[in-house]
């Protein structure tokens, strides 16, 4: 990075975190630490769970996938816009109306001290090791960038966002996020436009979106039935939905967050905003992969794009056939580039393309071949999988990126991070204090106590979020991981809440025990079949609607009704 | 669409007096809304439906 690059990083590091903090200055007591005494506008907390949900991973992951596999992603929202419809009917009038601090606060009301309670411990499980993912990704950008270790980054990163997050609690955390998430559509624009631009003359966007077309980069629905594959419209539908369900309708981070605004109007318009304008946005993200795909069509790409990766095989007893590997990947790329010009020369004269289309498909997949192969190599040699889909954009921003832009890149990689990070480490600590410190360990605890405490939590779960984001690099493609660690919790944890909302007869023996059978039917689900992890979602909340059901049914038989 | 309409009765709750059944941007009612949305999710998938028909430039 250059010094230009350098002081566009710094000028954003200092400007967001110093209007965060004046924003907080507001804040009274624990409400205005966990809920900014709910007096924040819609379009801020819209912003804000947009900001929360797009974190670094999606950045970084995100357009490393489609650069490998394409558009096909995409599908795993297409059950958001529903989702929210129906948070915003069913689950926003109790969690606002009942003036919680926490979704788990509601439980409580509905089926007793231990649901609440192990609900709410899922959620710190669950979400403490997705923060550390959350920290490690752009750790990743950093060591690629300055040759630094991941270590060292990973704890510049938790320091910076745990002293805000700490000091100005959930309303610097929102107002961040407002800049964070502007600054990610800025950085969204600008990429796209620079992939654009860095073509060779002559190449235009119908070129770019035709040579996509040649490997189907842009096929974004599936419609086949099959369980067992994450990327079709119905995993996406069906499953999405649950995802999305659970994870806006009953994940802390994100209840927390339109339990700030000023009204239940604008808690709703927030989660509105959002089913317009999340789809679109994953869409541009996305599409950047794509475009990288095609610009790589001129450019020679490296056959495995984590540098560290790279230099542990060459010093490696392996490192004479990775060599040769790379020759032969620069062949077939140097192929695929001479048949790529061939074709749009082709089609600017309006000649026939099938022989171009043909040659350019089989060098492809001879490319694919030569990159699994070369990370078989890698994996081999550092004795884990090879985690090369989330260098891929960063690596184009290093050696692409004018002076300057490249700054300012890094800093919305690091804006989409620490916008997800801190919402994480607020909702962590709001769970964790209002949830098990308030509700077993200190219940007569003062104002200032609890505050102390609140602050305390914070830095607790960024310590703990540290030590996740250490073993994050094992677990391949980020944006899969964290999903996969929320699938094993989230689809239960979204039953007792239904339970909890359509039926009336469901008391707490109900609940407990629909908990448990989800939890297990979904692991059972998980380790013994091969069923996509987006279905895990439906698998556990429909487990414990119908054990739950069932169970309370027959617990009060013979007594008085309880719940409703 | 009512508050009633939408579940909020459930709660059993205070009504927020912001919440009562006024227009909600070019929206008279949250049901008019919540349609909006819906019409918007099938049509992205249309778009996208599209673009993976028209834009798929395999080899034959």
């Amino acid at each position: 990075m250059t010094i230009l690059d350098w002081g566009v990083f710094l000028v954003y590091f200092l400007g967001v975190v110093g209007f965060a903090l004046w924003q907080s200055r507001k804040n009274v007591g624990t409400a205005g630490y966990f809920l900014a005494n709910k007096r924040l506008p819609w379009l801020a907390i819209g912003l804000s769970v947009m900001a929360t949900q797009a974190s670094a991973i999606t950045f970084i992951g995100t357009t490393g996938q489609a650069f490998d596999d394409g558009m096909e992603f995409i599908q795993t929202y297409l059950g958001l816009p529903i989702a929210m419809v129906i948070i915003c009917i069913l689950f926003v009038p109790f969690f606002y109306r009942g003036g919680f601090y926490t979704a788990y606060e509601y439980l409580e009301t509905r089926f007793g001290p231990a649901t609440r309670s192990l609900t709410a411990f899922l959620f710190l499980l669950s979400r403490g090791m997705g923060a550390g993912i959350i920290l490690y990704a752009p750790a990743i950008v950093l060591s690629v960038i300055l040759g630094w270790d991941e270590v060292v980054t990973i704890a510049i990163m938790a320091v910076i966002t745990i002293l805000y997050t700490t000091v100005g609690g959930i309303t610097a955390v929102i107002w961040t996020d407002v800049v964070q998430m502007l600054m990610m559509f800025g950085g969204i624009a600008v990429a796209l436009t620079a992939l654009l631009v860095g073509l060779p003359s002559g190449v235009g966007f119908g070129d770019v979106v035709y040579i996509g077309g040649i490997q189907e980069m842009w096929t974004s629905i599936d419609l086949s039935w099959d369980p067992t594959n994450t990327y079709t419209i119905w995993s996406g539908l069906i499953g999405g939905l649950f995802l999305a369900l659970a994870y806006f309708g009953t994940d802390q981070s994100q209840v927390q967050r339109y339990l700030t605004a000023e009204s239940l109007k604008s808690s709703r318009l927030s989660l509105i905003f959002n089913a317009f304008l999340k789809v679109p946005m994953q869409f541009a993200i996305l599409s950047i992969g794509v475009l990288l795909f095609v610009f790589y069509h001129f450019e020679t790409p490296p056959v495995v794009f984590n540098a560290a990766e790279v230099r542990l095989v060459r010093e490696s007893p392996r490192a004479e056939e990775f060599r040769r590997l790379e020759m032969e990947f620069g062949l077939a790329h140097a192929e695929r580039e001479q048949a790529t010009m061939a074709l749009l020369d082709a089609r600017h004269a309006d000649g026939d393309l099938t022989i171009y289309q043909r040659r350019i498909a089989s060098q492809d997949a001879r490319l694919r071949e030569l990159r699994v192969g070369a990370k078989d190599i890698v994996s081999d040699v550092r004795g884990s999988a090879s985690n090369d889909v989330n260098y891929v954009f960063p690596t184009y921003l290093i050696e692409f990126f004018p002076p300057g832009l490249v700054g300012l890149m890094i800093a919305v990689i690091f804006a989409a991070a620490m916008s997800s990070l801190d919402s994480e480490l607020t909702a962590l600590s709001s769970a964790t204090v209002v949830d098990f410190y308030r509700r077993w360990w200190r219940k007569d605890a003062t104002e200032e106590q609890t505050l102390r405490m609140s602050r305390v939590a914070t830095l607790m779960w960024g310590v703990f979020a540290f030590g996740v984001a250490l073993y994050a690099g094992q677990l391949g493609s980020l944006i899969e991981a964290v999903n996969q660690i929320g699938s094993l919790f989230y689809g239960s944890l979204l039953g007792v809440f239904l339970l909890a909302f359509l039926v009336d007869r469901a008391n707490e023996a109900g609940a407990f025990t629909g908990l448990v059978v989800g939890m297990t039917a979904v692991g059972l689900v998980a380790f013994f079949t091969d069923v996509s992890w987006l279905w895990y979602n439906v698998v556990g909340a429909v487990t414990v609607v119908a054990v739950g059901t069932a169970v309370s049914v027959m617990a009060s038989r013979g007594r008085p009704l309880a719940g409703g | 669409m009512s508050e009633r309409d939408d579940g909020a009765d459930r709660t059993g709750g205070a009504q927020e007096p912001d919440d009562s059944g006024e227009p909600i941007g070019p929206f008279r009612t949250w049901r008019a809304l919540y349609t909006a949305v819906l019409i918007w999710a099938a049509i992205l998938i249309g778009l996208l439906y599209a673009f993976t028909v028209t834009l798929d430039h395999s080899a034959p």
